[in-house]
């Protein structure tokens, strides 16, 4: 939602209906607003004095703003919240017991606000489920583990055919590191290995 | 605009002390969606709300279709004639709904975003709930 500005042009009902007191005009602020304590913002906003509010707004906007990104809602939701925060506290001006302690009022207002859009919008959001085909998870993809299966017991096969007993069993060291002893040559452990790869290959592509 | 001053306009435009004499419910109890919101239930319920001022409260759900909002309820009171009507923050009213017998009502096709509702009795001044984001 953008800012809404006041509508002057229609008659509100309940401006017509309101049988609240008529305050005089408040008296121009001397200074600026950001010179008066809260106490003192409040109670000239409260006899209508909308300096006093512009002050109010110019002094805490920046930490409702704070608290508001802070529980990172779409923002719409946000400038919703914040929009209500600062509706609220209109509403509950002739009401505040504790002016003086508006800031904490404000933080403590947004964060409730807050708290409750986000609960609420929670278990709204609509997903698209094609937007989860790129999310890779903790589980095995089924297929890759089907097809990593598959390719072992090829490759089993292919070294039950070997008739060599060196060269199996540095396929199954190389397969199996851990279960199989290291090779006591390790040049001839390489070359055993190279042969043993060009064997392999040749039975599986035998297979195919 | 700089992050700090985002929604300086609408912050300022809240002032108006036009509303300043009229009664407050305030907002007793809220709660989220009862469970788990699923496309095949056409209006599900985002939130139930309950206001209060002495001897009058007003519950109301909250239900969603898509960007559209329906807030249906109950008003209890001791009251003859009552019409509800929904506002808006620049003081449109946006919709009215007279009470039935049982107190109940339903607004429907309201948009998102701030609003506030105004309980109009006879014989009796307005009574206006706290502001609430639909």
């Amino acid at each position: 939602m953008g800012a809404r500005l006041p509508d002057q042009s229609h008659e509100d009902p309940e401006t017509v209906l309101s049988s609240g007191p008529r305050h005089e005009p408040p008296p121009p602020l001397a200074t600026t607003g950001l010179d008066l304590d809260d106490a003192e913002l409040v109670r000239l906003a409260r006899l209508g004095s909308r300096e006093a509010w512009c002050g109010i707004v110019d002094r805490h906007l920046p930490m409702v703003n704070a608290v508001a990104r802070s529980y990172r809602l779409s923002a719409p939701d946000r400038e919703d919240v914040v929009q209500t925060v600062w509706l609220a506290l209109n509403q509950h001006l002739p009401r505040l017991r504790e002016p003086h302690h508006l800031r904490a009022w404000l933080k403590r207002v947004t964060r409730d606000k807050c708290l409750r859009q986000r609960a609420r919008d929670a278990r709204q959001y609509p997903a698209d489920p094609e937007a989860f085909a790129h999310v890779e998870g903790d589980a095995p993809d089924p297929e890759a583990e089907y097809l990593r299966k598959e390719r072992d017991r090829a490759l089993r096969r292919a070294v039950d055919r070997l008739r060599d007993p060196g060269e199996r069993e540095e396929a199954l060291r190389f397969l199996e590191p851990d279960s199989t002893p290291p090779p006591r040559d390790r040049r001839a452990a390489s070359n055993g290995r190279r042969r043993m790869v060009r064997r392999l290959r040749t039975t599986l592509e035998d297979e195919i | 605009m700089s992050e700090d001053r985002e929604g300086r306009d609408a912050a300022l435009a809240a002032f108006d002390r036009s509303g300043d004499a009229m009664d407050l419910a305030v907002l007793v109890t809220e709660r989220g969606p009862r469970a788990e919101v699923v496309r095949s239930v056409e209006d599900p319920v985002v939130g139930e709300l309950s206001f209060g001022f002495r001897d009058v409260r007003i519950d109301l759900s909250l239900h969603a279709r898509g960007p559209s909002r329906t807030l249906a309820g109950t008003v209890r009171g001791d009251f003859g004639f009552a019409l509800l009507e929904a506002h808006r923050p620049s003081g449109r009213r946006e919709d009215v709904a007279s009470i039935e017998e049982t107190g109940e009502f339903a607004l429907q096709g309201l948009h998102r975003g701030p609003i506030r509702l105004t309980l109009r009795r006879d014989a009796e001044p307005p009574l206006t709930t706290e502001w609430f984001t639909l």
